[in-house]
């Protein structure tokens, strides 16, 4: 109540004040009035009386300021003066206005737009229940990374009966190919087994029908219920809504579609080998054969009990582990578990990256302060008579700084506004720009909390550039202002530390900027340019995954083999061969064969391929020593094994590779294999950091690794079209129902991986670029003023008898000094923190010295090309014209 | 800014206008007119603290205003205790009586 009657009054004094003063005058004047008549009544005269009331009085006008002051919202309306003013005069320097909040809405800008990629993609709570207590469990392996391996089921059903730190777990199954007939047009759909409560521990409800129940993960029932993803719903049921209960068939096998997914549930790296998202779910069985091989391949999702934190849930899990071991030695190998926060899987890779980019973007914005800073300092000298004015006038200190203040505020707002427009348009660079199926990226939205972040974003950077100029301005004093004529004193403004100080910050931050988007560019640049390891000119690639028609594994590889039978020679290329992957798909642990009794010696993990005959000279990977594989590699003929060239060196660094014994530890028991061949290194694995070597078997011998189908690589010696059709035509002959997928050119999938480091590179790059050129701007812009300051004293030097070369050297020799101070600075600023950026780099280190060198000459070039723009214009002074500028 | 001298302690103005305006609603005019009447003309309120002072006061909730017509049949801002200024009258009277209380003791005893 209070409170309302308060703000009441302060509402009324705010806005009525015209109100107010014609009071506050007839109150006055009341006053003095009855004042009078009282003299009259004492029997004074009537001039006498007027004059005793005013003499008693004081001055009215102190009385009426006091009652002004006395009104709280006094402050408030100041400032909107203040504004006015600063409105005013913005418009009378349109020119330096524009370029202050160009400069300040390009650095604001940037940042709102990252700061709505971080909000989307780093803070936003996953879209599930209870987000906070979702934690993923993973398995560490003597072999695995330290990321850790998925989970046998088995080990997820011992998990889940002993432990009592969890309200619910749940798994579910990296997604395989499956062939989906029984539909208009048979797909090719990558399918994850589910464990019945698995969305219930995510919280997720079905669009349609429902999910899994308890029983159906016990295999009761002849058709398998399957539950759809909302895109393949949309994309092979046409969305229609009496789906459930639809028959479906997958690689042969009767499901029933009993539910449908909402459109949010895009499980983005839930799943361990981050094979993409699944299109469909049937039901995890419980009933998995024990063995002591089985895959890591089921991901882990717990529900923690209230009170219980991923580390506590973690030393239970490792207990049990342990305990088990003790039990059973033979049973399990694992070192223990690692439980981690859902939000921390999801945004681990992409949290410093993307932390990164906002340091990046901040320099950017500092940058953009301290240029517009360097404009106001310049622009309150020419206001220096202004300020005297309003000095001498009784303007104190504060009120000064505070005026200059509100005048940065209304330049930074109107930044912010810009900035924001701008932010939508870079954002929506960004996330063209950004790696398909980057989690999260596209739901980053301009919203509320953007423009929130916007405004306090511009109201902070005014203390950035609008205190330094506000301070200096008032620290001048009066007497030294009014005895002095305007422009000395102004020169000794410009002259200040403060420029200087704030160019060399400018530089130093901009070099620190480019040396990181350097080293980002530098290692893309090696990415890109490392060796394949093969040709990649004229290879295309097509996968034929498995069939559920043929989906024992002998039929299936028998298919494969009358395929290549037929495409061998196909006209118009060089070479047609197969691979179980492309890409290497699960690592495999080769060691020593220790069955001669010595010590079993363990290698890194290296990716396993099962290749058909002809596919090295097909791809073009040099066969070192030894031989390729023939159709005599078959099963029941003594196993053999090539390997690539590093695993040799690293197994055998001083013997003969070929001929030498490895245990594969791919089944149970592990095989021995006989290596018959060493080839060259491919690099298929982008950056993978503990990349062991590869392995290859033979395709009709031994499956070594997972696999979802055979990729056919096909060196074309004329346009591929043509003989893309003819292969299609040929599988079709042999069977009209087999799909063909990802029919692609080998140089497209090598730079997938790439998209990653390259956006990074890019962003970084771009705000490099944009650092430059406001440091650039800024010199140029300090420089410009300081020649345009001292045009009488140049004048007078070359009266004098200076030549136009000493006085380019002299300004030239004052800004390079401030580009050395800067550069040097930036440089050591740059060491000490480019090791952040560590497990972006590739083939480079944080403090490598081509790019330090590179980065300082780029600087040095465009500063110095700043400053000789201005110091060329000094170095032409006419002295007449000078002279007479004062 | 600059702010005329004042005889009195700060704070004691307010305390004096808030009594003054317990008896009656009152203008400004009667308001200075009684503080000196009552004080037997030892204190003269100067105008220029006065109204800055009801001002204040009355941005503070603890007086209100009407316009209302004078003795003399003129209009004039009469100002009246609120609620909230009673509380406080009540709360400086007792402070005040503690503090000179404390000060009389003071010069009486050194």
């Amino acid at each position: 109540m209070i409170l309302l009657k308060r703000l009441h009054r302060w509402m009324r004094a705010l806005f009525l004040k015209k109100r107010f003063e014609g009071e506050l005058n007839e109150e006055v004047r009341f006053h003095l009035d009855s004042m009078i008549d009282g003299n009259l009544n004492a029997g004074m005269s009537g001039e006498e009386a007027r004059l005793t009331a005013l003499r008693r009085f004081g001055a009215p006008d102190q009385a009426m300021e006091g009652c002004r002051d006395a009104r709280v919202l006094r402050f408030l309306e100041a400032l909107w003066r203040d504004m006015g003013f600063g409105v005013r005069m913005m418009r009378r320097g349109p020119g330096l206005t524009a370029v202050a909040v160009l400069t300040l809405a390009i650095g604001i800008g940037a940042n709102s737009a990252i700061f709505s990629l971080i909000h989307a993609v780093l803070l936003q709570p996953e879209p599930y229940r209870d987000p906070d207590r979702l934690v993923i469990v993973r398995m560490l392996l003597p072999r695995s990374s330290a990321e850790g391996f998925g989970i046998t089921p088995e080990d997820f059903r011992f998990y889940k009966e002993k432990n009592d730190v969890f309200e619910d777990i749940g798994a579910v199954w990296a997604p395989y190919s499956f062939t989906l007939a029984g539909i208009e047009t048979p797909t090719v759909i990558l399918c994850s087994r589910a464990s019945a409560n698995f969305f219930a521990v995510l919280g997720v409800k079905p669009f349609l029908g429902r999910m899994f129940i308890e029983s159906e993960g016990k295999g009761a029932s002849s058709s398998i219920p399957l539950i759809l993803s909302y895109a393949l719903w949309q994309r092979s049921f046409a969305g229609d809504d009496k789906v459930i209960g639809r028959a479906a068939k997958l690689n042969g096998n009767s499901y029933t579609v009993v539910g449908v997914l909402p459109s949010w549930f895009l499980p983005y790296k839930l799943n361990f080998m981050k094979q993409g998202m699944a299109d469909a779910y049937e039901p995890l069985m419980e009933d998995i054969p024990k063995s002591r091989f089985a895959n890591w391949d089921l991901t882990v999702i717990a529900h923690l009990k209230t009170g219980v934190s991923a580390a506590g849930a973690k030393a239970q899990l490792d207990v049990l582990t342990r305990n088990a071991e003790k039990d059973d030695p033979a049973w399990r190998h694992a070192l223990g578990v690692r439980v981690i926060p859902l939000h921390d899987e999801m945004v681990g890779e992409t949290r410093q990256p993307f932390l990164i980019l906002a340091g990046a973007v901040a320099l950017v914005l500092l940058i953009a302060c301290a240029n517009v800073a360097n404009l106001l300092i310049a622009k309150a000298h020419e206001r220096a008579r202004e300020f005297a004015v309003r000095a001498a006038l009784g303007a104190g200190r504060r009120r000064l700084v505070r005026q200059l203040l509100t005048e940065s505020c209304v330049l930074s707002l109107l930044g912010g506004v810009l900035g924001l427009l701008l932010a939508v348009w870079i954002k929506n660079s960004l996330i063209a720009l950004g790696p398909e199926g980057f989690p999260r990226l596209e739901q980053a939205s301009i919203d509320i909390r953007v423009a929130g972040f916007t405004l306090i974003l511009s109201l902070t950077t005014v203390f950035f550039f609008g205190l330094i100029p506000a301070l200096r301005v008032s620290r001048v004093q009066l007497n030294e202002m009014l005895q002095s004529s305007s422009g000395s004193w102004a020169k000794g403004l410009a002259r200040s530390h403060a420029r200087n100080g704030l160019i060399v910050v400018e530089i130093a931050l901009t070099v620190v900027l480019l040396v990181g988007a350097g080293l980002l560019i530098r290692s893309f640049w090696y990415l890109k340019r490392a060796p394949a390891g093969f040709k990649t000119e004229d290879l295309w690639t097509a996968l034929i995954p498995r069939t559920g028609y043929r989906y024992h594994d002998e039929q299936q590889i028998q298919f494969y083999r009358e395929v290549l039978e037929r495409v061998r020679n196909l006209p118009g290329t060089r070479g047609v061969a197969a691979t179980s992957s492309l890409m290497p798909r699960g690592y495999t642990t080769v060691s020593a064969d220790s069955t001669d009794g010595s010590e079993a010696q363990k290698w890194p993990r290296s990716a396993g391929r099962a290749v058909s005959p002809g596919y090295f000279e097909t791809m073009g990977i040099p066969i070192i020593m030894g031989r390729d594989f023939t159709n005599g590699d078959v099963k029941g003929n003594p196993e053999v094994i090539i390997v690539s060239e590093s695993l040799a060196r690293r197994a055998w660094p001083d013997k003969n590779a070929v001929g030498q014994r490895l245990t594969v530890n791919t089944s149970n028991p592990p095989a021995i294999m006989t290596v018959i061949g060493v080839v060259g290194d491919t690099r298929f694995s982008g950056s993978a950091p503990d990349y062991g070597g590869e392995i290859y078997t033979a395709y009709l011998q031994r499956m070594i690794a997972y696999f979802d189908g055979m990729t056919f690589v096909i060196r074309v010696t004329q346009p591929a079209a043509p003989i893309i059709q003819a292969f299609r035509k040929e599988i079709q002959a042999l069977d009209s129902d087999q799909a063909i997928e990802k029919i692609d050119t080998v140089e497209n999938l090598l730079s997938a991986p790439l998209a990653t480091p390259r956006f990074y590179a890019l962003v970084l790059g771009t705000f490099g670029a944009a650092a430059l050129i406001l440091a650039a701007v800024g010199i140029y812009g300090l420089l410009a003023h300081s020649v345009g300051q001292r045009t009488h004293e140049i004048g007078l030097r070359v009266a004098l008898g200076a030549k136009s070369r000493d006085i380019l050297i002299m300004v030239m020799g004052k800004a390079s000094l401030l580009v050395a101070v800067g550069l040097t600075l930036g440089l050591l600023g740059a060491m000490a923190v480019s090791s952040i950026l560590g497990s972006l780099l590739y083939g480079v280190t944080a403090s490598d010295p081509a790019t330090l060198a590179g980065t300082a000459l780029v600087l040095a070039f465009v500063a110095l090309l700043a400053c000789f723009i201005p110091a060329r214009r000094a170095a032409s002074v006419d002295p007449m014209t000078a002279l007479r500028h004062e | 800014m600059t702010k005329p001298d004042s005889d009195l302690l700060q704070g004691t103005l307010d305390l004096l206008i808030l009594k003054t305006l317990a008896l009656e609603p009152m203008h400004g005019y009667g308001v200075s007119l009684r503080i000196q009447q009552i004080s037997k003309d030892v204190l003269k309120v100067p105008q220029g603290s006065l109204y800055p002072a009801l001002y204040r006061l009355e941005q503070q909730a603890l007086i209100a205003f009407e316009w209302g017509m004078s003795e003399n049949g003129r209009k004039a801002k009469f100002y009246r205790l609120t609620k909230e200024g009673r509380k406080k009258l009540e709360i400086a009277t007792q402070n005040w009586g503690r503090l000179s209380g404390a000060v009389t003791r003071i010069l009486r005893t050194v």
